[in-house]
């Protein structure tokens, strides 16, 4: 179907991956060969294949194209969520703030990724500097540019699969740009397939991740064979009509939260993430963590909110999610306070944020909140979506940079870092702390968003005339209790987090060289670094919230 | 006409034999193989709805159903094989060099 010019318009941010995607294709074939008229002598020049020039082969060059055309996607998508209308293209994609806000957070993630591996995993053991001759150095940087390409088309696919799926209408569509995002994941996590470990934490990502998927995909079937339709106005209309819960109805909301369950690694699906992490690059990690995690919970969101919302007739789900939300942050939290190797830490400290914004989901569908704590719930979720891109990114970021070094494989890598490099290691500090929820850093507001919105829902429950806490507690709302196991979570999380610190400012450094260089990386560092603080506190975090809003009063 | 509600029964029946062989065998292969039934379990739903409903939408959807689990396998043996290619094994309990 060909798009109309408004609605290309209004699609600008997808085109500007499409068009990042044709040019990674197009530019490293861009060489100097010359065609010859037929019965002339006369050539002329047509630049596709022969020598290809210095700077088409040059191994940056894909990463440079990627990360320009996701950044521009980026700024696009924050220009469009204000003037957004509601144009609906092709009866599935409805450009909304919601979507645009979102599709925001995903380019903006897989911009920091494509920045961070704009020269990552060369093809051979020898690098480019090491090239003991011309020759030798063309063929090299030709090879590691032809890696380089297809790692920066994946992260393109990632980028354009979520983007488009923010935008869905229709549940078989969301689908698809589901899976299209995921498999170009599947990929990503075993693109370094030359390790030991790269193939194996792409076969059980990819085992786990196509299972809970095809266990969604069949829970979707379900929904079909129940509405008849897969659209999200036609399955709300069905579910609203429901006197009683329909099985079918029930087991396919159910079998497609499984799907989603994983995307966001909430207990019992996570069990693949520590391995998929810790096996793969720092950058595709931090993807993980962050775009990946924000795409399974607007699914989520999407399927429990935006149709299957409880009626008075149904609440089925969000007592279960609730369990599965106290769960989710324990298990996480406690499985963190054991592990030794960073990017497994971070993993199951991702476990636990998943935990977090599942209760604040469990609690918007209990039935107690009123319209305004419901926006205020889903401003909370979706304003951590958004922060955890800069301060869990960033965590990655400067595992990245240990990565490069050659070490980051163990927590004791870490020892010493601030006298090696203080920029670094306070950036790190001041990362753990956001992820930990202190203030006045953003992950400290996010934090405070959900459990106001938690305890605004449930308190009016209790009892007025209790005479002790004790007493309360029993009366109100067991939703309170969700409130509790975040605060208690999170005091347990300060244990992990702050050991971080500890062995960074007060160990003895193993090496005293300096850590790489790599300006574009530190120069990422640096600024989610300092987002991570102005948008915990001031004017710009108004912004971000009033933003947020926008975004929520359109979903 | 076989009435739909068979259809969907057997897609109840491959659904449960590929969600238990993808507990239970080690395989790699096999377990592709048991993921591509649960997702022609979904196509048949498919195939069911559109014979209830009597529209066209429900072939579409199995049609690129089909499409999803073509390409689903076409990865997982990339991945596979890359796998065997380090590890030379594609069973999958013996693929535990990622713990701790």
């Amino acid at each position: 179907m060909i798009l109309s010019s408004s609605e290309a318009a209004a699609m600008a941010p997808e085109m500007a991956i499409m068009a990042g995607i044709l040019f990674a294709i197009l530019v490293p074939n861009l060489g100097d060969a010359k065609a010859r008229i037929p019965l002339t002598s006369f050539k002329f020049p047509i630049l596709w294949g022969g020598t290809r020039f210095e700077i088409t082969s040059d191994p940056r060059a894909p990463g440079i194209i990627s990360t320009v055309s996701l950044a521009v996607a980026c700024i696009l998508s924050l220009y469009a969520i204000e003037s957004s209308d509601g144009k609906t293209i092709s009866g599935v994609m409805e450009i909304t703030g919601f979507g645009r806000f979102m599709s925001m957070v995903f380019t903006a993630a897989l911009a920091i990724t494509a920045a961070a591996s704009i020269y990552r995993i060369p093809s051979t053991k020898i690098t480019v500097d090491d090239a003991k001759d011309a020759d030798e150095r063309t063929t090299l940087s030709l090879m590691d540019n032809r890696r380089q390409v297809d790692l920066h088309i994946l992260l393109m696919m990632v980028a354009l699969g979520m983007s488009l799926m923010a935008l869905s209408t229709n549940l078989f569509f969301l689908i698809v740009c589901l899976e299209l995002a995921s498999m170009a994941s599947y990929v990503l996590v075993g693109f370094h397939k030359e390790s030991r470990i790269g193939g194996e934490a792409g076969v059980k990502y990819f085992i786990v991740g196509s299972i809970a998927s095809a266990t969604g995909i069949y829970g979707m079937s379900l929904l079909y064979l129940w509405a008849g339709s897969l659209d999200f106005a036609g399955l709300s209309a069905s579910w609203a009509a429901m006197d009683t819960l329909d099985p079918l109805a029930g087991i396919g909301v159910g079998l497609m939260l499984v799907a989603f369950g994983f995307k966001v690694s909430a207990a019992p699906f996570h069990l693949a993430a520590p391995d998929a992490y810790s096996g793969t690059n720092a950058p595709i990690a931090g993807m993980l963590a962050t775009a990946s995690k924000a795409m399974g919970f607007v699914a989520m969101m999407r399927v429990l909110v935006g149709f299957a919302a409880p009626n008075e007739a149904v609440t089925a789900w969000a007592p279960a999610l609730g369990v599965l939300a106290i769960i989710t942050m324990t298990w996480g939290n406690l499985a963190a306070l054991s592990s030794e190797n960073p990017k497994r830490m971070l993993a199951y400290s991702s476990v636990a944020h998943a935990g977090y914004m599942l209760a604040a989901l469990a609690a918007l569908g209990s039935g107690l909140a009123d319209s305004n704590t419901q926006d205020l719930l889903q401003m909370a979720i979706v304003f951590h979506l958004s922060v955890l891109v800069l301060f869990k990114m960033g965590a990655f970021l400067v595992l990245t940079l240990l990565e490069i070094e050659g070490t980051g494989k163990s927590i004791s890598d870490m020892n010493g870092l601030a006298r090696r490099d203080p920029i670094v290691a306070s950036s790190m500090f001041v990362f753990m702390l956001s992820l930990a929820g202190i203030p006045p850093l953003s992950g400290f507001l996010s934090k405070f968003l959900m459990i106001n919105g938690l305890v605004t829902t449930t308190t009016d429950t209790g009892a007025a005339t209790a005479a002790n806490a004790m007493s309360w507690l029993q009366s109100v709302d067991p939703y309170f209790l969700l409130a509790l196991a975040i605060v208690l979570n999170s005091a347990l999380s300060l244990f992990y987090y702050l050991r971080i610190g500890l062995l960074m400012f007060f160990e003895e450094p193993v090496t005293d060289s300096p850590l790489p260089k790599a300006p574009l990386l530190r120069v990422a560092i640096l600024v989610s670094m300092v987002l991570t603080v102005l948008f915990g506190l001031g004017p710009a975090s108004e912004w971000l919230l009033s933003l947020v809003e926008t975004a929520i009063s359109t979903f | 006409m076989i009435d739909p509600s068979w259809v969907s029964g057997l897609a109840a029946i491959l659904f449960g034999i590929g969600l238990i062989g993808t507990f239970s065998r080690k395989n790699g292969i096999v377990v592709l193989m048991c993921i591509e039934l649960m997702l022609n379990a979904a196509n048949l739903n498919f195939v069911a709805g559109a014979l209830n409903t009597g529209g066209v939408e429900g072939w579409v959807y199995t049609a690129v159903a089909i499409a999803i689990a073509a390409a689903e396998v076409a990865i997982g043996l990339a991945i596979l094989l890359s796998l065997y290619s380090t590890q030379e094994t594609i069973s999958l309990d013996e693929a535990v060099m990622l713990k701790n």
